[in-house]
């Protein structure tokens, strides 16, 4: 019988090295965590119709308006301090609760579950001492009882986030809040109580931010509530005081196709004043023309302040290392007119939240000259639609 | 010390068949085993990603009658990490039997929830588009295709509480197969929608939570009502791995069973490709060279053939797995639920396994040979004939190794009654014990047939049986490994016979209704009370009996329990392996409980005994009057009388009757109007011929398996005779040679190797036998008793233990032939010189 050559055996070898190798060196099974779902395609049409928009001021009623209003399509609490320990330590908190509202389905299911109200709340902390930011968000439907608004006593929750109050009496809109969440590593538990009177933001609380009609908001704001509670960060719980504001607002459609985002400041002064400001982008980064704020002075009287009147300018970005965005988290604001110019810096760079909904919302620290005299507060920066 | 080397090698080349037998032989069993090995892990991992795709990486999770208003508190007022489930089964279509999963999952609370979800990744905008349209489901691509839906189609289905439309709005893009499978036919919907679609408003299915220490288990069961229980998930999940095991074990034991078949067709072939080489050594030695040499030239020979196996052995194994696979999956749906175990998983335990046997176990098999050949002395290595004299005198020491196994193999059976690992072990060593016996009943054999053989074969049959004494070593390894692979086969086979039979003797038995009907498990409302009117005002009846399975809560779990009342006849149908001393039927009217064989087996329970069952948070005792064999369930159930079970449970409701017809009564007319009346939906009517069909089919889809890997062993077995034979008959190369010169035809020559070959098959298949009946005496009465607590009586069919017989020496036959159509024909002088 013919004997193999060993050339032929050895390229049998080799071959066999080679697939042996394959074998041994082929990927490991993918593992379940990398998760990566996402629906092709969304074929609905959401029905738009059904909402209300904002056109014009309209007559605010205390305390009904505090809380939701299920014709228009989103609304939102917003809740913002700054407090400090009794050492003085430094600390900024964020809690917020949304509504976005679906088109109503023809088709029931008679189950309690159905729902077209989604509620999202956002809570944020922000250890100045140690310089972390914490960030959580949660969702959960507006049935089963599972997050829910209700005007009077007021009472807004989203699952086990919860903001609940009462009017406070001869104060107009005036609240007494507790805020209670625990987000992943970090809580709150602050008592909230308003020492001003409600501030209607734009042309008495209407805000027009679009040019097309109907793009814009209903909007009132508390803005100097004293604050005082339990903040715990990683275990530890420290007792802190200090200020926050609360802002409400609604509409069904705000923004035109043109403007991409907006950077938002609250600012509450140490000689009891407060300024709000937002501008919103165009595409091309400049400031739309609807941008506009309010001054509030220390008895609670208000003064509209439009673009033409403020200069708002960063003068400095930070970009986050793991998402690789940059937020001009440092400002400059001016109103020539009244000799004020302030310079409002974060009380740490890392205050994006980067969850499903990613923006920087952050502690910030305000120094400046109104003419000749000093003054310094802090207040809260918001930077949306970066990418 | 080259020079050696080459010739070594030389030798390799001149004659490659042998080595590629060799080869061939070790590769088929590295195949077999990587193959089982693959088929099980694949189909556990498959099976735990089901369950984790499904349920994330939770902790704990809450069963029973949970309302919606508990989940609010759990995760309002508690701020519990906690996620509802509505789930059930539907079909797309009354006559297509698919079942389909519908899941209804809270998304927006699953992306809130730090567990770890598959569909964690689902952007919020679909999460709200799922949930603000009613009546939507999402399902995999993979799904999608293989059902024929397209995006944007509306799929009628129907569940036990109605038929409805659903409107498929998008695909799932699973990341990896793993993922890919186990959300196979599972449509993902709102809550909202499955619970309107299942008919479960107000109610879910499960709460999975994820907790971690801080949270108060004790404080949270509680203020939990009476009827909602709150369990470890990690001991669910062992639980539910735990309805698999018991199926793991058996693919396990076949598994090892190929691995013995391998082991031994290793042994065989390393043994001979030493000894062959007996005269090659014996030149070198005189040449010169040392014992050390040859050592190292053999282990090395050895080290390449094994790991050239192991590599054809992994590469075959993986492909072989696949086709496993599918039967696994087929098993596995049959016995549990639908998943697809489609994903191949090659673990590292699979290919150390595989070097271990194909080079380890090759190398240590190889050893004694080694040993012997090496330290023969060159003079008597270049006559052959006498090393293998050396090995016969072993008969007597092989007879007493073999009894010492089959005692100790006895005694590990004996000594502990519960572990099935002990069990194979035992078996396996008892096996391995009657294996050792063959040389001498070979010998016995033998002695016995020559006479006979003479007289009919005259001289060439003598000469054949003759061929065996000139070494009996190779001959019975090869009878030994042909028997080990019958003897496996005729042991499942007759397992699987004995199974088979005692589960159609069970149903017809247990099956005394004329007409049944019955309702899915998973619905929860059963038949409706119009329904029971219906068989009330039917004609052609002359009685019915109604039955309920409930699932309820012990102390470990839940317990399946069988509220009937078929009437005193079909209470008959129970067959009891023990009962009490006393009238069954009324202490069975009176509330006492009769539980499954599985059921005693796993609560080792005696009569007298009580079974606790929960009524809330109440425990009722039930006093146990008797144990009846049961094949329904390898968990077990505890049957009490159905007026017991709506006395103390209060629950009306019905999953099926039995229908007693009046006698020369159209079956058939009764069942089609009870068909056409019956209200409740995906109520079905049944004949007692159609339910027990439909039983023993899918009994045999959960055996499909053990068919195939049944049909492996045999195949392995063949190879491993062929190659056994082969070498054998190519080391008798030169005794044919020398026949052929002193003139025996071709033809003789033919007739002379066929009949050994025959005569050797005929042996291995008589020996299988007894090994077999022992093996599947072993199997039926403690793996499957240990794994499933079922008793089964054992059932001799003559048609497997002749088809062994004949399977062995028509194998046997074909390798000779295969051998010696090559031999004899060869030119004498050439081959006397040992001339290729």
């Amino acid at each position: 019988m013919a004997s193999i050559r060993p050339s032929i055996f050895a390229v049998i070898c080799v071959l066999l090295v080679t697939a042996a190798l394959w074998i041994f060196y082929s990927p490991d099974p993918p593992e379940l965590e990398s998760s990566n779902l996402s629906i092709s395609e969304d074929i609905l049409q959401l029905d738009n119709q059904n909402f209300t928009l904002v056109r014009g001021p309209r007559e605010f009623n205390f305390p009904d308006d505090h809380g939701p209003h299920l014709e228009f399509r989103s609304e939102w609490w917003y809740f913002t301090g700054n407090v400090v320990t009794s050492n003085g330590e430094h600390y900024g908190y964020q809690f917020t609760i949304f509504r976005q509202a679906n088109g109503e389905s023809k088709r029931k299911t008679h189950s309690d579950w159905e729902s077209n109200q989604i509620y999202m709340a956002h809570m944020a902390l922000t250890d100045t001492e140690n310089n972390k930011f914490y960030s959580d968000e949660i969702f959960a439907r507006g049935a089963a009882g599972l997050a829910q608004v209700v005007a009077s006593p007021f009472s807004a929750h989203v699952d086990h986030w919860s903001a609940t109050g009462r009017l406070i009496n001869d104060c107009t809109g005036c609240m007494a809040l507790n805020l209670r969440a625990e987000g992943d590593g970090f809580a709150i538990d602050l008592d909230l109580k308003s020492i001003k009177p409600v501030v209607y933001q734009g042309d008495r609380g209407f805000s027009q931010k679009g040019n097309t009609p109907g793009n814009a908001s209903h909007y009132y704001s508390l803005t100097r509530m004293e604050t005082k509670g339990n903040i715990s960060v990683g275990g530890t719980n420290e007792a802190v005081n200090g200020l926050s504001w609360m802002d409400h607002e609604w509409s069904t459609s705000a923004l035109d196709d043109q403007l991409v985002g907006w950077d938002w400041v609250s600012l509450q002064f140490d000689d009891g004043r407060e300024l709000m400001y937002y501008q919103l982008r165009t595409e091309d980064g400049k400031a739309f023309e609807t941008s506009e704020g309010t001054l509030v002075d220390e008895i609670g009287g208000t003064e509209r302040l439009i673009k033409e009147n403020v200069e708002f300018n960063s003068t400095r970005t930070w970009t986050n290392p793991s998402t690789n965005v940059s937020y001009p988290v440092a400002w400059t604001l001016k109103i020539p007119d009244k000799n004020l110019s302030l310079m409002i810096k974060p009380m740490i760079d890392a205050q994006e939240h980067d969850n499903i909904f990613r923006y920087w919302e952050g502690a910030v620290s305000v120094v400046g000259m109104e003419g000749t005299k000093h003054i310094a507060g802090s207040g809260y920066l918001e930077l949306v639609g970066y990418e | 010390m080259k020079i050696i080397f080459l010739s070594w090698f030389r030798e390799i080349l001149r004659r490659p068949t042998l080595t590629i037998l060799s080869i061939v032989g070790v590769a088929l069993g590295i195949a077999t085993v990587v193959a089982v090995d693959i088929a099980n892990e694949s189909a556990k991992r498959s099976f735990l990603a089901a369950n984790e795709t499904i349920s994330g990486s939770t902790t704990h999770r809450f069963t029973g009658r949970i309302t919606d208003e508990l989940y609010r508190h759990l995760r309002v007022d508690l701020g519990l990490d906690v996620t509802p489930v509505v789930e059930g089964l539907i079909e797309s279509d009354r006559s297509n039997t698919t079942q389909l999963r519908l899941y209804g999952v809270d998304l927006l609370a699953e992306i809130s929830a730090s567990s770890n979800y598959a569909w964690r990744e689902v952007s919020i905008e679909n999460a709200a588009t799922l949930l603000s349209n009613p009546f939507t489901v999402l399902v995999t691509r993979d799904t999608a295709n293989s059902l024929g839906w397209s995006v944007g189609q509306e799929i009628p289905v129907s569940s036990a509480d109605g038929d409805f439309k659903l409107t498929l709005i998008g695909l799932l893009e699973p990341a990896n197969p793993l993922q890919a499978q186990s959300l196979r036919f599972v449509l993902l919907t709102d809550i909202a929608t499955a619970q309107s679609v299942l008919g479960k408003q107000g109610y879910l299915s499960v709460i999975h939570a994820l907790f971690d220490e801080s949270v108060q288990i004790n404080s949270i069961e509680a203020f939990l009502p009476d009827d909602v229980y709150i369990e470890s998930q990690i001991g669910q999940s062992d639980s539910q791995a735990a309805l698999t095991r018991a199926f793991q074990i058996n693919l396990t034991a076949l598994g090892l069973l190929a691995f013995m078949v391998a082991m031994f067709l290793i042994y065989n072939t390393t043994s001979f490709t030493i000894t062959r080489r007996q005269r090659h050594i014996g030149m070198i030695r005189a040449l010169g060279a040392l014992q050390r040499d040859i050592v190292l030239c053999a282990l090395l020979e050895v080290l390449i053939i094994g790991a050239i196996a192991t590599i054809i052995g992994l590469l075959v194994g993986i492909q072989l797995s696949t086709f496993l696979l599918e039967l696994v999956e087929q098993s596995i749906a049959t016995l549990y639920f639908p998943i697809l175990a489609d994903i191949t998983v090659l673990s590292f335990v699979t290919i150390v396994k595989a070097i271990m046997l194909g080079i380890g176990a090759t190398i240590l098999l190889a050893l004694p040979a080694i040993r012997k050949i090496s330290s023969t002395a060159p003079s008597i290595a270049i006559g052959r004939s006498q090393v293998e004299t050396q090995s016969t005198d072993s008969g007597s020491k092989l007879f007493v190794i073999g009894c010492s196994l089959a005692v100790l193999g006895t005694l590990v059976l004996l000594g502990n009654q519960q572990s099935i690992v002990l069990g194979f072990f035992g078996i396996f060593l008892v096996v391995i014990g009657y294996l050792q016996l063959i040389p001498l009943m070979t010998d016995g054999l033998k002695r016995l047939l020559r006479p006979i053989v003479k007289r009919i074969f005259g001289v060439q049959g003598v000469m054949a049986i003759r061929a065996f004494s000139s070494r009996p070593g190779q001959t019975s390894t090869t009878i030994a490994v042909l028997c080990l692979a019958l003897s496996a086969t005729v042991g499942v086979d007759i397992m699987v016979s004995s199974f088979r039979q005692t589960v159609d003797e069970w149903l017809t038995s247990r099956l005394r209704g004329d007409i049944y009907i019955t309702t899915p498990s998973q619905s929860d409302s059963g038949l409706a009370s119009v329904d029971v009117e219906l068989l009330e005002n039917l004609e052609g009846i002359a009685s019915f009996g109604l039955a309920k399975w409930a699932e309820i809560p012990d102390a470990s779990g839940t317990t399946t329990v069988f509220a009937v009342d078929y009437g005193e006849n079909a209470f008959n149908g129970f067959q009891f392996k023990k009962k009490a001393d006393v009238d069954l039927w009324r202490e069975f009217n009176a509330g006492a409980a009769i539980v499954s064989e599985p059921y005693a087996y796993r609560n080792s329970i005696q009569i007298g005994d009580t079974v606790d069952l929960f009524i809330g948070r109440k425990s009722v005792q039930f006093p146990i009057v008797g144990v009846f064999f049961d094949y329904s369930s390898d968990q077990g159930i505890v049957a009490i009388h159905r007026d017991t079970y709506v006395r103390l449970f209060n629950d009306h409701t019905i999953s099926s009757a039995a229908i007693f017809a009046k006698p020369e009564t159209d079956l058939q007319t009764i069942a089609d109007t009870i068909e056409q009346r019956v209200l409740t939906p995906r109520a079905r009517v049944w004949r007692n011929q159609e339910l027990h069909d439909a039983s023993m089919q899918i009994f045999d889809q959960t055996f499909a398996i053990t068919y195939v890997l049944r049909t492996l062993a045999i195949i392995v077995a063949f190879v491993a005779v062929l190659s056994a034979l082969a070498t054998l008959q190519i080391e008798r190369e030169r005794e044919l040679v020398v026949l052929r010169t002193i003139g025996f035809t071709v033809r003789q020559n033919w007739s002379i190797a066929s009949f050994e070959t025959g005569v050797m098959g005929l042996l291995a298949g008589i020996f299988s036998l007894p090994a077999g009946i022992l093996m599947a005496w072993l199997l039926i009465w403690v793996i499957e008793q240990r794994s499933f607590g079922w008793t089964m009586k054992m059932q001799l069919d003559p048609l497997i233990l002749i088809g062994a017989v004949t399977l062995s020496v028509v194998a046997a036959l074909i390798a000779g032939a295969i051998v010696a159509w090559r031999k004899v024909r060869k030119v004498p002088a050439m081959a006397l010189q040992g001339m290729d």
